[in-house]
């Protein structure tokens, strides 16, 4: 690939999608965006790490929001506990600004954080969905996370709640709403090593028909 | 390619659906069903195919539903031409019956009429959704059915919303949905031609 290449990836709990990402970056050699990511927000922030991690794409009681954004938007003396953790808001905003920063540095996969919604002004974009029927992604989560099947669904329900609610809240677009993305596959059907290949193959149709527009104007 | 494959191709109006599903059955040598499936349901219901034509994956407006039901009948004045018309329901489950026995038949690629929703427990079926932006399908509306771009674009917009409104109705669940498909793509930014290829692909893939 000449020019440079932004996937985002957005995924439902247990699809593969954090693996299928990892992969395609292997593949394609370019950088995979994660844990980098995190990492990045906290500094900018200056909170602990692992903090950030465990608020990631969860909403805040609407209480606790009200209580800092009134704290913040006053300059005046705010005792130092109301200060943090961040708002999910503020949190939203700093993440953005990091993606947008990566995104200008060269190709890359972003997985999550609502990167579909953050790059989407960018002609080069590539906006993945990736998603399985439940009691397939149970399966898996309760292989990667050591947990049973019953506690697998329930992590599943309580994942989409809240990834849907986070998503709506921030970039108003509904997350499994086929027409935001470019490519949406449901991994249970292919299976991860396939529904890479698709990718794969999609990435080439893309540059294929990029090929075409270019020779007839 | 799996035994007894079918492909449900869901779309918008000008995302290039039947062009598509067209080339998909001929290059898989699938048989290929798209008005077959009003054809056949008007035969059901004893009814014209121009009739129904018009109603394909709307719904009525309220009065005209009101005027079907039988208990309302009499105090309306009932124009002749609605008279005889199905209801949606009706007309629903006539293409539903027909979409089931063309399945049953074997392998084939079915246009719209909520195949995807009809076929979803059955092995071996693919459900895609073809979606693109409405500047580029407008675009491809005003050359095909040789319209200005107003009405282009606002062919597009009444689509959306009666296919929207049709198929919550009927199968209960949102249209766009990715979760309701296996592959969904944007075929304005692939493109018609690469956007078979994208399909064939799954259906290569899909041991």
């Amino acid at each position: 690939m000449n020019t440079p290449l932004i996937i985002t990836i957005s995924r439902q709990l247990g699809s593969g999608g954090e693996y299928i990402g990892q992969q395609l970056t292997e593949r394609l050699k370019i950088q995979y965006i994660d844990r980098r990511l995190i990492s990045e927000v906290a500094k900018e922030l200056s909170v602990p790490e692992e903090e950030v991690a465990a608020r990631e794409e969860q909403i805040q009681s609407l209480w606790k929001a009200f209580t800092q954004s009134c704290s913040f938007n006053s300059n005046r003396d705010i005792p130092a506990f109301l200060k943090y953790p961040p708002t999910d808001y503020q949190l939203f905003i700093a993440e953005s600004d990091i993606i947008k920063k990566i995104a200008k540095e060269g190709s890359a996969v972003i997985i999550g954080r609502c990167g579909f919604h953050v790059l989407e002004a960018r002609p080069d974009l590539v906006r993945i969905f990736l998603y399985a029927d439940r009691e397939i992604r149970a399966k898996r989560v309760a292989a990667d996370y050591s947990v049973n099947l019953k506690e697998a669904s329930k992590m599943i329900v309580e994942s989409d709640r809240k990834r849907g609610h986070y998503i709506e809240a921030f970039t108003k677009k509904i997350w499994t709403d086929a027409a935001v993305y470019d490519l949406s596959i449901n991994t249970g059907k292919l299976g991860l090593e396939k529904t890479i290949d698709l990718i794969l193959n999609y990435l080439k149709e893309l540059e294929l028909n990029k090929i075409k527009k270019e020779n007839k104007q | 390619m799996k035994p007894n494959l079918i492909i449900t191709i869901s779309r918008q109006l000008g995302a290039g659906g039947a062009f598509i599903g067209q080339q998909v059955a001929r290059r898989l040598d699938l048989h290929y069903a798209d008005r077959e499936i009003i054809r056949k349901a008007a035969k059901q219901l004893s009814v014209r195919e121009e009739d129904i034509e018009k109603r394909d994956e709307k719904t009525l407006p309220f009065w005209e539903t009101l005027v079907q039901s039988a208990g309302y009948a009499h105090e309306f004045y009932v124009p002749i031409n609605i008279q005889y018309a199905p209801t949606d329901a009706e007309m629903y489950a006539a293409e539903t019956d027909v979409i089931r026995k063309i399945a049953e038949k074997g392998s084939a690629v079915i246009i719209g009429r909520c195949g995807f929703h009809i076929l979803v427990a059955r092995p071996n079926t693919l459900r895609v959704f073809l979606h693109a932006d409405a500047k580029f399908r407008a675009e491809r509306v005003m050359e095909l059915y040789k319209m200005n771009r107003k009405d282009a674009e606002l062919a597009v917009e009444e689509s959306d919303r009666e296919r929207a409104k049709y198929i919550v109705a009927f199968t209960g669940v949102e249209w766009k949905n990715t979760t309701n498909f296996d592959l969904t793509i944007d075929t304005g930014k692939l493109g018609l031609e690469n956007s078979i290829e994208g399909i064939l692909s799954f259906v290569n893939l899909w041991k």
